[in-house]
């Protein structure tokens, strides 16, 4: 059997992109290996959060403008700011049809802060819709609560507080944290220190709520924001749309240590609508090595079989997923040998330099179309897409999901447009 | 004693990223299991200081193998667990449910020209009082019945040396289709009759030794692989093209865990074997494809744990997509809990229930004709558990072909 | 000024500092021990982490071997929770030859250490990752040490005997007055606060530093500091110490400690000015694995945790001839007798495994002029923690088949098995049935609980996140604390720390973990470094909240006249904090 297109690795990129392909009716399969690092995402997409001197971005599809022009050869420019927020607008649309309707800041075309479980605020477009969020300004917020549940060992209350009385604006905003001790009426008698997040979510039952709602009104009834860990919205039980509902309180849940229940209620959303639009979404099949001859992929390898498709799109993501490979020696595209571009200076000598990693920069080259190139030849059939990309840096820039999503959806419309669709 | 020949040294490549825990079907539904990180790979580096390390918990372990499906690092968290349990772990108290668990040709065999006794009597209530008590079978646990004949049998009786075709395959078929599902093996045989391919069986065939390794009888299922290694080498030598199975975990074991277990056989033996929809999907890409009439049913696909782990849902669901009128919808994965003999033991019964929970609920809210696997545990825990009628792919592409 | 007064104050809270802190305490003098840092911060925390068996001094200085077998076998006696009795090899290779392996073995002999004589295959057996080309090897008593858990060790017992430890203090000025020296000037390094501590004798246990104390009043050294770098490899991939069997050389021994092995070192001279600007280069990691993968050539496959490297204080034997050079690595100078100035003590040179016995020669100095006639009782007496009754599981070999367990308890092996492998019968201290959230696993790599991490702070003068990797081996595995560090900086800003203070310890921690990563930096450890990034910065944004980095300009509101009320629950509870400790 012949795919239309074959997706190679099913990450955020990949299922991006086998969404496209599927909604345009094309016969697509995403072939997966290893899990997606959604799993550990806060489960927002940011878009541009930071713009060249490290600023935060207010309106990241203006900021896409200026960046490119700074930045020629970053993924952004082949799309400039209207296709990416056309593509991100899409995006939005599909995850929505599977019933998670992601949200984006109250005013148009602007970021909101996600607050994170260390107390720092990133930008960030769009937000799970319990995780809130956060007004650029904080002129209403004069009490901020940190609320953990004893000994749950994933979201820090303290440390969350501490951090956000660093930033200037929390200067005189009284922050301070409450741990509630729990029944956890689903635990089946286990404790909350031996849970992470996925565990405690499952755990968590109608007497807990009423314990948290109860505590919550006692002890912190003025507070103006309410952070809790992300364990309260899983499996259709919304159980943070009843916290709000039964204190009236502004709660938001905070993306935890991993693994996050945000990311991967994100990639099950994602995966769900991949296979309600008739793709087929296989896992557990590393693409070992492609064969290309005159610019053309012929077939791709797999442990067991080899593999045809009229067109391939690779979103095997960076080191992690072992899109790219690296030894002593330097760093590679491993399945097609693809040409790669390296950054000069590989790493900074301090680990959070503002300044962001080489190795982050460093990836897969790619013309117009987002087709790769071996030696300097371009490949006909095969686009690339997402971490795998050179050019940007998807954590200080703030860009990781935006490019993942757009690039995806680029390189699904150019093989959609081949295909005759 | 090692199930593996060389010690597997993968837990280096372990990331910490908590991917496996987080999929991990036991670890959702008991937080008094550490999880697949805690125990394969951080446990392991552990246990290289001491034995005394081991934890107790490792027991609660399927081997459904998701953790390694979950891993971007190629860590074989479920080996190394197994392995551990094997290698440091001391007897429990169930040694005869364990024996009869997991020896499934013997349990078959005895039940040989007894099966409409065995099937009547496991059904009562007395009977599983007993099993449950005594052997720690839980007594809420439907057996699978005993089929009236065996498949081997049917098969000498109907059809020994009465198919000439240019092209042969043999067929390990299993304890699963001998002793409970003959009915597969025949469909499998008429798929491949009608794409000119006879089919022969092994000569000999012993449990391919899932169930011996999950209850740790390492030995004997090093010595099943050996007798069954030397059977497929026979078929090969006689003229068979290759070795097939309709079961996706004798497939995976005879195929991945045999060369592993037994070290590198000349000639390599167990590259042979093939699940039976890796076999059809390439004859169907090399034309090889029967004529199919159109199957108007809406079916749900469940991909089995060890189907999933050998990349092989590839082929089940391309296979699948070749039948015309067939309404097929993947199912979002989820383990069914019963993991082989785990389920069937009764401090297992509700972890096993639980995990398949959610499956189970997809499948009831699904409204389906059938429910499409390949896997007759699977099989077995979804009947019991749901409306649901459970079909092989093979049994399927078989209604195909009728008039 | 704040003024203290001691006996003796000890400078310097390396092994030997420690043990000299620990060797006067139980002789009854009242002492403070004075550290610029943390415990273990120097030497004593960069290096292999071999428990000597003497054997590798056998030919070239019989008198290095005899002491190190003796200060092994006391080793193994004291502190029975900070050793591990592997035994070691000495492997000849094919380039080798067997000659060496002939005075090897005599030279074991005449130092008294016993060997014993194997043929490949018997070493094979007894060390699979041994290199399978050797062609003969030799079996002696080398064992491991955990460098951190004997240096906190001695420090607690020195605390239990009336000791104080003031760590973050760095000794700026010695009091000097008509030729004697009379004290310390000190700084808290975390304050800023000067203060002076009056003594009796001031020693000066301060290794590769120790010149710039000498320094304080007028006197020099000749030191030749020599660096040495070492790999951690990310687990235990051999289970006895394999050296090479010829004369020493570069990376020629692999050291199986704790969860990883150890290889090292390389050997080249540094300056003076240079000793607290280390990072090990790309050819000292090159040259590592080339000679380290001889020893055991899996090394090749083995990802690399992490690279670093430590300085040896050696002095040259001609300028410590008008002190008393008891050989040439121990140098122990009674300044009184050499220049003229009473009251100070210099002990430097030597190794970790004569930590002990260098704390006894300059204890005994100490004694003999404050008139102390109380004699050592280090070498007899067990440190706190290796009271081991015999199931609580000691690491001999005899006693492994008991195991490393809290006997009774429901806490999972993993669990308990590590804390006791740590901390030996003070493990109960802080591993209870009845946990109160305390046996939840913090750091899933090396199983540090919450109550570990908590009884460090409150018992081991813990208060940064790397005072608790020495410690408990918070951060240690494979993942260098991707984690487990934010949870750690969580549990410190829950106990007593304010919460700015923590935030620069997680940075510092961040830093000092990525110094060890850059070096080695591909493979699974870029790997690992992008996934750590991703959660550190990517999903908490951690750099944000550095106090050197510009922050995020966001709209300032103005400030408010007056205090809210948190801000004053936060200093009522600062002032009863402060009341605490006066």
């Amino acid at each position: 059997m012949k795919h239309d297109c074959l997706v190679i690795g099913g990450g955020l990129a990949g299922l991006t992109a086998g969404i496209r392909c599927a909604e345009a009716g094309l016969k697509v399969t995403v072939l997966s290996s290893g899990e997606s690092a959604l799993t550990f995402s806060s489960g927002a997409i940011d878009v541009l959060g930071m713009d060249t001197s490290g600023m935060p971005v207010r309106h990241p599809f203006q900021g896409i403008g200026r960046l490119i022009v700074e930045q020629p050869d970053h993924p952004y420019a082949l799309l400039g700011g209207n296709s990416v927020y056309r593509a991100l607008d899409w995006f939005q649309g599909q995850v929505a049809e599977t019933g998670l309707k992601l949200v984006t800041a109250k005013i148009l075309e602007e970021n909101h802060w996600r607050l994170t479980a260390a107390g720092a605020l990133r930008p960030a477009w769009l937000s799970q819709p319990t995780a809130g969020t956060l007004d650029w300004d904080f002129d209403e917020i004069r009490r901020v609560v940190f609320v953990n549940f004893t000994g749950f060992l994933d979201f820090m209350p303290e440390l969350a507080s501490a951090g956000l009385k660093t930033n200037k604006a929390f200067e005189h905003v009284c922050v301070s944290s409450l741990n509630i001790t729990l029944p956890l009426e689903n635990g089946s008698g286990a404790t909350a220190d031996t849970m992470r997040s996925t565990q405690l979510a499952r755990a968590i039952g109608e007497s807990d709520i009423e314990l948290i709602s109860s505590t919550l009104l006692e002890k912190v009834g003025d507070a103006d924001l309410v952070a809790m860990p992300a364990c309260l919205n899983v499996a259709g039980r919304n159980w943070l749309e009843e916290l709000r509902r039964r204190t009236g309180l502004n709660i938001i849940e905070v993306a935890t240590l991993p693994p996050s229940v945000h990311g991967i209620g994100l990639l099950r959303a994602l995966r769900s609508r991949f296979a309600a639009l008739g793709g087929f979404y296989v896992p557990a099949v590393p693409v070992k090595q492609g064969v290309v001859s005159n610019g053309r992929v012929e077939s791709v390898q797999t442990p067991d079989d080899i593999l045809e498709a009229n067109h391939y799109i690779l979103t095997t993501g960076s080191y992690f997923s072992k899109g790219m490979t690296s030894k002593q020696q330097g760093v590679s595209e491993p399945v097609f040998g693809l040409d790669m571009q390296a950054s000069e200076e590989f790493c900074d000598s301090r680990f959070l330099a503002r300044e962001g990693h080489g190795f982050n920069r460093t990836g897969v080259v790619f013309n117009k179309h987002l087709q790769p190139s071996i030696n300097g030849q371009s490949i006909e059939n095969l686009h690339v897409a997402g971490a795998l990309l050179a050019g940007y840096d998807p954590i200080i820039e703030g860009s990781g999901g935006g490019v993942a999503i757009s690039t995806a959806w680029k390189a699904a419309g150019e093989v959609i447009e081949k295909m005759g669709l | 004693m090692n199930l593996f020949k060389d010690s597997d040294r993968s837990f280096d490549s372990c990331l910490k990223c908590t991917a496996c825990s987080s999929r991990c079907p036991v670890a959702s539904v008991r937080p008094d299991f550490p999880g697949p990180k805690q125990c394969g790979p951080d446990g392991e580096r552990l246990r290289l200081k001491s034995p005394d390390f081991l934890d107790e918990a490792l027991k609660y372990c399927t081997g459904c193998k998701r953790c390694e499906v979950a891993c971007p690092s190629d860590v074989h968290i479920s080996d190394i667990i197994a392995d551990a349990k094997a290698r440091y772990g001391k007897g429990n108290k169930f040694k005869i449910r364990e024996f009869l668990l997991s020896h499934t040709d013997l349990m078959g065999t005895m039940t040989r020209g007894t099966a409409p006794i065995v099937n009547a009597v496991t059904k009562t209530k007395t009977a599983k009082v007993v099993m449950h008590k005594a052997l720690g079978i839980d007594q809420r646990r439907q057996f699978p019945p005993y089929a009236h004949k065996s498949f081997r049998s049917w098969y000498k009786a109907e059809l020994e040396d009465k198919q000439v075709f240019a092209r042969n395959v043999s067929y390990f078929h299993g304890c699963f289709v001998n002793y409970n599902l003959p009915e597969l093996g025949i469909d499998t045989i008429k798929v491949l009759n009608a794409m000119n391919i006879g089919v022969q069986l092994l000569k000999k065939e012993k449990c391919c030794g899932v169930p011996l390794v999950a209850n740790g009888f390492h030995k004997k299922a090093k010595a099943n692989a050996r007798f069954n290694t030397d059977s497929i080498e026979q078929a090969i030598d006689s003229g068979s093209e290759c070795v097939i199975s309709t079961s996706s975990s004798c497939a995976f074991m005879l195929r991945e865990d045999y060369p592993r277990m037994l070290g590198e056989t000349e000639g390599n033996p167990h590259q042979q074997v093939n699940y039976i929809t890796r076999f059809l999907t390439q004859e169907f890409k090399n034309g090889n494809k029967p004529e199919l009439k159109p199957v108007n049913l809406r079916v749900g696909y469940h991909s089995p744990c060890h189907l999933i782990r050998s990349g092989g849902v590839l082929h089940t669901l391309s296979l699948l997509r070749e039948i015309p009128g067939l309404q097929l919808h993947q199912l979002e994965s989820n383990c069914c809990g019963i993991a082989g003999t785990y389920g069937f033991k009764k401090e297992n019964y509700n972890t096993s229930q639980d995990i398949g929970e959610p499956l189970f609920h997809q499948i009831e809210e699904g409204e389906f004709d059938y429910i499409v696997t390949d896997c007759e545990t699977c099989k077995m825990q979804i009947e019991m558990s749901t409306s649901a009628e459970v079909i092989h792919p093979v049994s399927l592409l078989a209604r195909a072909l009728d008039v | 000024m704040r003024r203290l007064e001691a006996d003796v104050v000890v400078i310097g809270g390396g092994a030997t500092g420690a043990s000299v802190f620990r060797d006067c305490c139980l002789r009854g003098m009242h002492t403070i021990l004075v550290e610029r840092g943390d415990i273990a911060s120097g030497t004593t925390g960069r290096n292999h982490g071999l428990l000597h068996s003497g054997a590798r001094y056998a030919v070239t200085d019989g008198h290095s071997a005899r002491e190190c077998i003796e200060e092994n076998r006391t080793l193994k006696k004291i502190a029975g929770h900070c050793v591990e009795e592997t035994d070691g090899l000495f492997i000849s290779l094919p380039e080798d030859g067997l000659d060496f392996q002939k005075q090897f073995v005599d030279g074991c002999a005449s130092a008294g250490i016993e060997t014993q004589v194997l043929t490949p295959e018997e070493a094979i057996r007894l060390e699979p990752s041994v290199n399978p080309d050797l062609i003969g090897a030799v079996r002696i008593p080398d064992g491991t040490i955990d460098p951190f858990r004997l240096t906190s060790a001695s420090i607690l017992d020195a605390r239990e005997h009336g000791g104080t430890l003031l760590n973050y203090t760095k000794a700026v000025g010695l009091i000097i007055r008509l030729g004697y020296v009379q004290g310390v000037r000190c700084c808290d390094m975390r304050t800023g606060e000067m203060f002076e501590i009056y003594s009796r004798q001031v020693i000066n246990a301060s290794g590769a530093w120790c010149h710039e104390v000498m320094e304080y009043a007028d006197l020099s050294v000749d030191m030749y500091h020599s660096r040495g770098a070492l790999l951690i490899m990310g687990y235990r991939m051999n289970s006895m110490v394999i050296n090479r069997c010829r004369k020493p050389g570069d990376a020629d021994i692999l050291v199986p400690g704790d969860t990883v092995s150890v290889i090292g070192t390389t050997s080249t001279h540094v300056e003076k000015d240079q000793l607290d600007n280390l990072e090990v280069t790309e050819d000292e990691v090159r040259v590592l694995l080339a000679e380290g993968s001889k020893l055991a050539p899996s090394m090749m496959d083995t990802r690399i945790l992490r690279a670093y490297c430590g300085v040896r204080p050696l002095v040259s034997e001609t300028n410590s001839s008008g002190g008393r050079s008891i050989s040439r690595g121990l140098v122990a100078i009674d300044h009184a007798e050499k220049d003229a100035l009473n009251g100070l003590i210099t002990i430097t040179g030597g190794k970790l495994m004569t930590c002990r016995l260098m704390a006894e020669v300059a204890t005994d100095m100490a004694a003999r002029h404050l008139g102390v006639t109380k004699p050592c009782e280090t070498a007899k007496r067990a440190l706190p923690g290796a009271n081991l009754p015999e199931a609580m599981g000691r690491k001999t070999r005899e006693a492994r088949k008991t195991g490393y367990s809290l006997p009774g308890s429901s806490i999972p092996n993993s669990v308990a098995g590590s804390a006791v492998y740590r901390h030996g019968d003070r493990a109960r201290n802080f591993m209870k049935e009845d946990s109160n959230w305390n046996n939840a696993v913090v750091c899933e790599c090396e199983v540090v609980t919450r109550g570990e991490i908590l009884y460090a702070i409150d018992k081991l003068n813990a208060r940064t996140l790397s005072d608790l990797r020495r410690r408990t081996r918070v951060g240690m595995g494979p993942c260098q604390g991707e984690m487990c560090a934010c949870r750690v900086a969580g549990l410190l800003a829950s106990s007593r720390e304010d919460g700015e203070v923590v935030l620069d310890s997680l940075h510092d921690f961040v830093d000092e973990r990525w110094k060890g990563v850059r070096p080695i930096l591909w493979g699974d450890a870029l790997r690992e470094a992008e996934f750590s990034y991703w959660v550190q910065e990517g999903l908490l944004g951690l750099s944000s909240l550095q106090k050197d980095e510009a922050k995020p300009l966001l709209e300032i509101q103005e400030p408010e006249s007056e205090e809210t009320q948190c801000e004053q629950e936060a200093k009522q509870t600062a002032q009863k904090d402060t009341h605490h400790e006066a």
